[in-house]
């Protein structure tokens, strides 16, 4: 009894080792990820690093530190592992009208502060991971929303630098936005 | 002195490409109104992927002349490139607008813009029809047309255009241009526009990639016959065309199909993939097909492959033997101003619920009925159904009809985890659904919890009142 259990045990392990190829990514600071291939295949610029054939040992990504890396590797994993069945794309009215099952833990995940977001937006747009430079992006437009011009350049510390004359020609220029 | 890392302007390092991803998730006035930020976002909109001018919802009191200049001017600063959506949602008929309007749809042919909706409708659902139009937008005739000699492709369009825009284009004419357009296009709607039958033969025949066209609200479309070339169409909506007398069409990938008007023969050849079909009647003439009786007689051979069906209630006599829906999994009636729900109309729906053996989901949404005046007695039960988890029962006014029906469901869907009773009434209006108040609500909502409390406590528990 006691060997055949062991003998499962172990097709089992081997069964995983063949499955899961994995991949090492190295930040711009020096350090390591190793990552299944297939999470780190949800960047479409890794996927054609791999595919192409010029992945040896380490994937340098020389645009990403490690702080901001370990984050992205993390929402790879996690939306890797809720890939499930496509939804009809038929508007069923649902009162909550959340068809992500995803949609909390990604608010949680965006719960940085600005330099973590855009820097998560800058790695998002260089891998090429849609799903993440969607939901960085809607988290700074959400930041946006309702807020009048003068609060959002307070917000992202942007500095006006028009000349009186200039900013009354744009305002003309967009008479409607203003009213 | 040493900025603090956390006061850096980050945001205005981002490149033109990314801003314009974020601004095409804002509203187009706060888009637009980014210009005012700092030089550097003086012309960021301009790079934007949507544009989307939406006059009911976001600009509702402007004057429809303000509002043709305000998207006049949009087109004429935007520079066109990656314009993936341009939405026009406008109701105002009077014939100063049009060459505006040509000038809006020759921008998004030259731009090669993916998607395209044009909704004049002057048809808010309750706060009713406000008017027939004096005169309603036709479409150009040769704007979808390529094998027309006589038109020289951007020429004439740019002829629509103003004359800042037409300079911007021809000069960057690498980017733009007509076939851009007809090999781009993928989705076009155009609601309370006139499009006649050669129109959308041109359409047809020249998109090459259209997958989804959607056409609601034109008297002046008869006929509908594309046999001879398999469409890569996977959605076709025909809504409110009440002049239409032929529709056959080739479409092999279809997925999606969507029809309300006359009663009319409707060939869908080959199309093995479809799974979503909505099919709903108007009740007020009577040589109008009703309700279920017309999508069986059409449908009925493809209910095996459905996954969604869509359909209105009517008052008729209760049916038997629907074909099995052996795949839907999505069930919705809707019932709009309904003279009288009778039994017969439940039972017609009953029997469709229990002709799905794996029916997941199940919809009902009633606006404007008026109680009728008997109950027609107690539904039978035809047994159990072990699929079905969700039900909504939208513009419930607590009628005894309606406490029967969602009695019945209880009793019968022994899987049933939720049951949503909504007293508003919800409705679809393009692809959004509204909301708008049922002027008895308070009564309504209070029948719905005498009847939530009068439940047994397991029962009770999956009742959502809203």
């Amino acid at each position: 009894m006691a060997s055949s259990s062991t003998s499962v045990v172990v097709s089992n392990k081997e069964k995983e080792n063949k499955n899961t190829k994995k991949v090492t990514l190295k930040s711009s600071d020096g350090e390591s990820f190793e990552v299944d291939e297939s999470v780190a295949m949800e960047s479409q610029t890794i996927k054609h690093i791999i595919e192409d054939g010029c992945a040896n040992n380490e994937i340098p990504l020389p645009n990403v530190t490690s702080g901001i890396l370990s984050r992205v590797i993390e929402y790879c994993k996690k939306h890797k592992e809720a890939a499930g069945e496509s939804e009809p794309s038929v508007t069923s009215y649902t009162s909550n009208s959340t068809t992500n099952p995803l949609t909390e833990w990604d608010t949680e995940f965006v719960k940085v502060d600005q330099n973590t977001l855009f820097d998560l937006i800058l790695a998002a747009n260089y891998l090429d991971i849609k799903g993440l430079l969607d939901l960085t992006c809607k988290t700074v437009a959400d930041m946006m929303k309702g807020k009048t011009p003068q609060e959002i350049r307070e917000t992202f510390h942007i500095k006006n630098d028009y000349t009186p004359e200039e900013e009354a020609e744009v305002r003309k220029e967009n008479q409607w936005a203003f009213e | 002195k040493v900025k603090k890392s956390s006061d850096e302007d980050r945001i205005s390092g981002l490149s033109d490409d990314i801003l314009s991803e974020i601004l095409s998730l804002l509203a187009i006035k706060e888009a637009v109104g980014t210009c005012i930020f700092s030089k550097r976002w003086r012309y960021v909109w301009t790079f934007m992927h949507r544009l989307e001018f939406d006059s009911f919802k976001d600009f509702p009191s402007m004057k429809s002349d303000s509002f043709t200049q305000m998207v006049s001017q949009v087109v004429t600063l935007h520079k066109g490139l990656n314009l993936h959506e341009l939405r026009i949602l406008f109701n105002s008929h009077q014939d100063n607008s049009f060459p505006h309007i040509h000038r809006w749809i020759a921008f998004a042919i030259l731009c090669g813009t993916a998607r395209i909706e044009l909704n004049l409708s002057m048809f808010r659902l309750l706060s009713g029809f406000c008017g027939h139009p004096k005169v309603t937008y036709a479409i150009p005739p040769d704007f979808f047309d390529r094998k027309n000699k006589a038109v020289d492709d951007i020429d004439h369009y740019l002829k629509h255009l103003d004359s800042n825009s037409a300079i911007l284009i021809s000069r960057s004419g690498r980017h733009f241009g007509v076939d851009n357009f007809f090999s781009s296009v993928r989705d076009l709607s155009f609601t309370q526009v006139y499009l006649n039958d050669q129109d959308v033969e041109n359409i047809l025949s020249n998109c090459t990639s259209l997958e989804r066209l959607h056409v609601e609200t034109c008297s002046t479309l008869f006929s509908i016959k594309h046999v001879y070339h398999p469409l890569k169409l996977k959605c076709l909506e025909l809504f409110k065309c009440w002049s239409m007398t032929t529709l056959e069409i080739l479409a092999p990938n279809l997925v999606t199909f969507g029809y309300r008007g006359p009663k009319i023969n409707i060939f869908l050849k080959g199309v093995r993939h479809l799974v979503d079909l909505t099919v709903t009647t108007p009740l007020i003439c009577l040589d109008y097909p009703k309700g279920i009786s017309y999508v069986l007689d059409q449908f009925s051979c493809y209910f095996s492959q459905l996954k969604v069906l869509q359909m209105e209630v009517e008052a008729e006599k209760a049916y038997r033997n629907v074909p099995e829906l052996s795949n839907l999994k999505l069930l919705m009636f809707y019932g709009e101003k309904c003279s009288k729900i009778e039994n017969s109309t439940l039972i017609g729906i009953t029997s469709v619920i229990m002709a799905s053996p794996v029916l997941h989901r199940f919809e009902l949404h009633l606006f404007r009925h008026k109680p009728c005046t008997g109950s027609g007695g107690k539904l039978i039960s035809k047994g159990p159904h072990k699929y079905l988890k969700e039900v909504v029962l939208s513009g419930f006014k607590g009628l005894p009809i309606e406490i029967d029906f969602a009695t019945y469901l209880l009793d019968n869907a022994i899987a049933l985890e939720k049951m949503e009773i909504i007293t508003s009434y919800i409705y679809l209006l393009g692809r959004r659904w509204c909301v708008a108040e049922n002027n008895n609500e308070v009564h309504s909502r209070k029948q719905a919890q005498l009847f939530r409390e009068g439940l047994a406590s397991n029962n009770r528990s999956k009742i959502v009142v809203s």
